[in-house]
């Protein structure tokens, strides 16, 4: 997950928190309040998603943090797509068109490539000025504290001797601080400030008990989390609400458990002690600054309004900790951001078991159900002349259909193909969505389009490039095609990838090699486990190579039978990472692709 | 020397007045019993004393000479005390004194000796 995410995420965790803080403070123990802090704090500073279908994220269905972070990392990757077009650019330029289209989508990338380049400096320049800041205050605190002198005084000698506690406590005086506070953590230290009665002792109980109490939750190392959410978060104006919340209800729940050790009856004594310290502190310094007038009095308000914590108010907070984090702090489960894919391709001798499969998802937030339509291989001019025909249906009937025509292309429903501008439409490309795409190729057709799109995903329109540029980027000719086909040939192409960061920079394309093969590109990550491009694995021919949630890529591997092939399986851990390819047999690569329901048969 | 002295300050003055000119490594030995300071902190707090002139350094061996009497900071601060908090008046500090019943048989003796040799 990125800081974006978590942010956003963490923000929302807050929001209700505040508002579950505003309702129920004073009815709930406030150590409730704690353990949702800490939930917030897990979720901002351990870059881990939770998918779980009870996911808030994953019932609302429309809000998607993935599907967010998906587009804003599109965005950023538009870079390196406009990088992979750069040779088209000259060759559209030798060709003197689609220039002006190229221009305005380099613009477009260029622009937010300079926006975040900005951000990730100013970004870095603060987190290290608020490490930085926070390291030096603690570090004059600490050599301050160095000073201090020890308290020599026979009730606070007993008290230590008696307060349960594991590490070694020493209670210290000092003249510079107005309020008693604690520090260290291994060898915690209560420090007094000088001017402090210590005749009076039962004030001086409920200020060492109160210490004892941060002692022993280790407040001091909660509050470094604190801290540290702020330094990473500090543009996030919530997350710094937090920060002085949380503390505030750190002092809170130890005045809870201070009572609690005192008893009910207690509270206005020690309501007291607190205002006679707090009043020794203001003389020296008149500060009177609202803010920590505030905190006072919520904190004696707080004391004598609490009642004593039954069990339903227990239970309830316990219920209610574990439903904010299973609703809010999950995410929404992959699948739904999963999108199936296939590659097809199909050989010139359409003989063997290559399917031609069309894949084209809705871009709607769940996804359909993959269409697949297998094709008889031998007879290829009818089968294939329906099977593009009904690709031309689904263009026709889909619904960026009306967006396309808004930009001048249409359907000649008689003659069954797509024109744009009087010209049969011979190769359409389209990135619906991060990682998703429709395209075909009629290499009937004289022209070929690439749908342009904004950084919002909206269409703006097509470019124009003419037949020879298209192929020939993938290394075909148009005459390689047409001389090779005797048959009609061509690859009615779906690739779609769940995974963004496949699509960009490792865009599989198909490029025909001279025996009329399709030659695919496959992803980089697929080299070091001993995939070549030519497409073998360890000199074996691939049949069918099988790639659950990234990609599926079948090669035709016409002519190649079962033993002097392969067919391999992507395996991937947990992380998306590739753990290995394993060689499976022909039944056995079925048995999986029927398990996962693709519908493809090799 | 006219600034004020510190607590910690004053622990440092309080073993050269007890003990005499001794060197900084033996105050920090002792402070360190007495405090729980480590040598660092008790060197910095010698530094301070030095540089508000309480404390002479003298080499070899970083020698400490108190400048100032332990009787001339008493009284600065009895004065001090006086000032603020007895609105110039040592008579009232006299009579807060008397009326604390904490004083014992022996300081009110020795306190009526101090208006017998005044008067």
């Amino acid at each position: 997950m990125s800081i974006w995410s978590m942010s956003v995420s963490g923000g929302i965790l807050i929001l209700i928190i505040l508002i579950l803080r505003g309702l129920f403070q004073n009815r709930l123990p406030r150590q409730t309040f704690l353990a949702l802090w800490a939930v917030v704090l897990f979720r901002l500073l351990i870059p881990v998603s939770v998918p779980a279908d009870c996911s808030v994220y994953h019932l609302l269905g429309t809000f998607r943090m993935e599907r967010v972070e998906e587009q804003w990392s599109r965005v950023f990757r538009q870079n390196a797509e406009s990088g992979n077009y750069r040779p088209e650019k000259t060759v559209a330029k030798d060709a003197g068109s689609g220039e002006v289209t190229e221009e305005g989508q380099t613009g477009v990338s260029d622009h937010f490539l300079v926006w975040k380049e900005i951000w990730k400096t100013v970004y870095l320049w603060g987190v290290f000025f608020c490490v930085l800041s926070y390291l030096f205050l603690s570090l004059k605190c600490y050599r301050e504290f160095r000073i201090s002198l020890p308290v020599k005084h026979v009730w606070i000698q007993k008290w230590v001797q008696h307060v349960p506690m594991r590490r070694n406590i020493q209670v210290r005086q000092m003249e510079r601080i107005t309020t008693p506070m604690t520090y260290g953590v291994f060898h915690p230290v209560i420090l007094l400030p000088k001017n402090m009665d210590l005749e009076d002792t039962e004030q001086l109980q409920f200020v060492l008990t109160h210490e004892a109490v941060h002692i022993r939750r280790l407040d001091v190392v909660k509050k470094m989390f604190l801290a540290a959410a702020v330094c990473i978060y500090w543009f996030h104006p919530l997350v710094w609400i937090m920060y002085v919340l949380a503390n505030r209800d750190l002092e809170l729940a130890c005045d809870e458990g201070v009572i609690r050790q005192f008893g009910q009856d207690s509270r206005a004594a020690y309501a007291y002690a607190l205002i006679s310290l707090a009043e020794r502190k203001n003389s020296r310094i008149p500060l009177g600054s609202g803010f920590s007038k505030n905190a006072m009095e919520e904190r004696i308000v707080a004391i004598m309004k609490k009642k004593k914590i039954t069990i339903g108010a227990a239970a309830a907070a316990i219920v209610l900790v574990i439903a904010v984090t299973v609703f809010f702090a999950t995410s929404a489960p992959q699948r739904d951001i999963q999108r199936e894919d296939t590659m097809v391709l199909e050989s010139q001798d359409s003989k063997v078991s290559a399917d031609q499969e069309i894949t084209q998802e809705a871009v709607k937030e769940e996804p359909q159900e993959m269409n697949h339509r297998a094709l008889e291989s031998d007879d290829g001019t009818a089968a294939w002349e329906e099977e593009i025909q009904k690709i031309y249906q689904e263009i026709y009937h889909s619904q960026e259909f009306s967006d396309y025509e808004k930009f001048g292309l249409s359907y000649d429903e008689k003659n069954g193909y797509l024109l744009y501008k009087n010209e049969m439409v011979g190769y359409f490309k389209d990135e619906m969505s991060p990682g998703l795409y429709r395209r075909f190729t009629d290499e009937k057709g004289k022209i070929a389009l690439v749908v342009s799109r904004d950084a919002k995903w909206n269409m703006t329109g097509f470019q124009e490039k003419s037949m020879e540029e298209v192929l020939g980027q993938n290394g075909q000719t148009a005459e390689n095609i047409t001389g090779v086909t005797g048959t009609d040939r061509n690859g009615a192409v779906a690739f779609a990838s769940s995974d963004a960061s496949v699509s960009a920079s490792e865009d599989v394309s198909a490029a025909a090699s001279e025996n009329g093969n399709f030659i695919i590109e496959f992803p980089d990550e697929y080299a070091e486990y001993g995939v070549t491009w030519d497409g073998k694995y360890h000199g074996k021919q691939i049949i069918f190579l099988y790639d659950k949630n990234h990609s599926v890529i079948a090669n035709g591997g016409s002519g190649v039978s079962e033993a002097e092939g392969v067919y391999l399986q992507v395996r991937r851990d947990s992380k998306g990472k590739i753990t290995s390819l394993e060689e499976v047999t022909k039944e056995e690569m079925q048995k999986i692709l029927d398990a996962e329901k693709t519908g493809l048969e090799i | 020397m006219d600034v004020k002295l510190f607590d910690s300050e004053l622990k440092v003055m309080g073993v050269l007045w007890r003990e005499g000119d001794c060197t900084a490594k033996y105050i920090s030995d002792v402070l360190k019993e007495e405090t729980g300071w480590n040598m660092n902190t008790t060197y910095t707090v010698i530094k301070k004393c030095i540089k508000k002139g309480a404390v002479e350094r003298r080499e070899p061996n970083f020698m400490c000479h108190a400048l100032v009497p332990k009787e001339e900071v008493q009284e600065a601060e009895t004065q001090e005390l006086i000032n603020k908090i007895y609105d110039g008046s040592a008579d009232k500090l006299f009579a807060a004194l008397l009326s604390r019943k904490k004083l014992s048989a022996e300081q009110i003796e020795h306190l009526k000796k101090l208006v017998n040799d005044l008067e």
